[in-house]
């Protein structure tokens, strides 16, 4: 199962890239725990989870093929 | 009205959908923009021309050269001035059939209801989480729509909040972001600089959504957020949904909104972020513009050598805090508890674009070099 990771904002400048495809990641929570242990600067920060371009507020599953996004705030003006 | 300028409005009357009545819409439109920055500008402009006919403009800030770049409105006669004023004798001479309201104060909780209450529809170009809450906040409180900008390096994002359509309210700031990050995770245009066409895209955007608000053309862009990179034009928009914890965080009538204390909500936990490691402070002194702080007594040991930095003790750092004019400060002692209950006595004086940090663990804690 493949699936598409794109970041947005300042997570950018931890990641070091924009968009890419994570092999065998089941649900949001592995997600998180993958980031958080590949870019430890990812606890500090705070974004929201989307999958095909809905924010969750839960867990949920991904399915092949699935394109989540995460998406931080911006204050600047 | 000037019978020379009787067709000022021409080109957009003639639009099939607009017309008219379109027009009449925007000039009985009173709009609120908070902030005259860098998408406050663009805004102001656009819906100055358009004939919106009663534009508040809300910022307490002065005009300042490093502004010049973004904030269109302004020129290097308005050094100095306040931008409220140099914006509004600005948009005056481009519109003269339009009221403008000056009110150049800074926004809080204790007088943005009294002033957004006036007006149909809030722009938020704000450039801090603060700002951002508490207006979310009273557009909620007071049932208005509220048009959201905000840039971030070459990202923006849009979106139009708490909109009453049809009898039902859409999706506010708090639903896509319930709660805010803590201060220092993400830096602001200060430190990451912006370009001045990024925020005139995103301005522009908001405009639009405001003059599709005021006129009732189009489709408001409700229950999702726009998001636009610059640097290759690619859009994203995420869908977002009620959130119930959204509901529970917003003040539930005035009282309660006033009891707010929207600087400290923005630092639920000051220590988390405050307090920085050795190596941290390392890289913060060679991206240079950053106050290396002791708050010791003068005196003290051991003699700290690493790197250039100033005395001002704890005792002394009220009185003595307009000697710090960097934008990153951070402090430290011998064992990082005096440090840090000055660096949060810093982070309440003085301006919110600086960022204070306190040294965690203090000297003890910093690697000796053999």
């Amino acid at each position: 199962m493949q699936i598409k990771i794109m970041v947005f904002g300042q997570l950018q400048d931890i990641t070091g890239w924009h968009e890419q495809v994570y092999d065998s990641i089941p649900d949001s929570e592995s997600l998180m725990i993958e980031l958080e242990n590949q870019f430890p600067d990812f606890r500090n920060m705070e974004f929201r989870i989307a999958v095909n371009r809905e924010l969750i507020d839960q867990k949920t599953n991904f399915q092949d093929q699935d394109e989540i996004a995460l998406l931080p705030p911006f204050s600047g003006g | 009205m000037d019978p020379m300028l009787s067709n000022r409005y021409n080109r957009q009357i003639l639009l099939k959908g607009f017309g008219k009545k379109g027009q009449d819409q925007l000039h009985q439109s009173k709009v609120l923009v908070i902030g005259a920055g860098g998408l406050g500008c663009p805004v102001l402009q656009i819906l100055a021309a358009s004939g919106i006919g009663h534009i508040g403009i809300v910022d307490n800030d002065r005009v300042s050269p490093d502004n010049l770049s973004r904030q269109i409105l302004y020129s290097p006669e308005n050094m100095g001035h306040l931008k409220t004023q140099s914006a509004a004798r600005y948009l005056q001479k481009l519109n003269p059939e339009i009221q403008i309201e000056e009110f150049p104060v800074r926004l809080s909780n204790k007088n943005a209801l009294e002033i957004l209450k006036n007006f149909d529809i809030l722009v938020d170009g704000t450039d801090n989480f603060e700002s951002r809450y508490m207006i979310n906040d009273a557009a909620c409180l007071l049932g208005k729509p509220l048009v959201y900008g905000a840039v971030s390096e070459f990202e923006g994002q849009m979106a139009v909040w708490n909109l009453f359509k049809n009898g039902n309210q859409s999706i506010n700031y708090r639903d896509a972001f319930p709660t805010p990050p803590h201060p220092g995770a993400f830096k602001n245009c200060n430190e990451l600089g912006v370009l001045g066409v990024l925020t005139s895209i995103i301005g522009s955007m908001m405009a639009a959504e405001t003059i599709k608000i005021a006129s009732g053309v189009g489709e408001p862009f409700i229950n999702r957020i726009w998001t636009y990179t610059l640097l290759n034009h690619r859009t994203y928009e995420f869908k977002i949904k009620p959130n119930p914890d959204s509901v529970k965080l917003i003040p539930k009538n005035e009282e309660a909104y006033l009891a707010m204390d929207y600087d400290s909500f923005c630092s639920v936990n000051p220590n988390k972020w405050m307090e920085i490691s050795p190596d941290l402070v390392k890289e913060y002194m060679m991206e240079g513009n950053t106050l290396l702080l002791d708050v010791r007594e003068p005196g003290e040991l051991p003699q700290f050598k690493d790197f250039e930095h100033k005395n001002i003790p704890l005792s002394e750092i009220e009185i003595r805090s307009n000697e710090i004019q960097a934008d990153r400060i951070i402090t430290f002692c011998y064992s990082g508890k005096r440090s840090l209950m000055a660096a949060q006595i810093l982070n309440k004086i003085l301006d919110t674009d600086k960022t204070i940090y306190s040294l965690e663990g203090g000297l003890l804690n910093w690697p000796q070099n053999d």
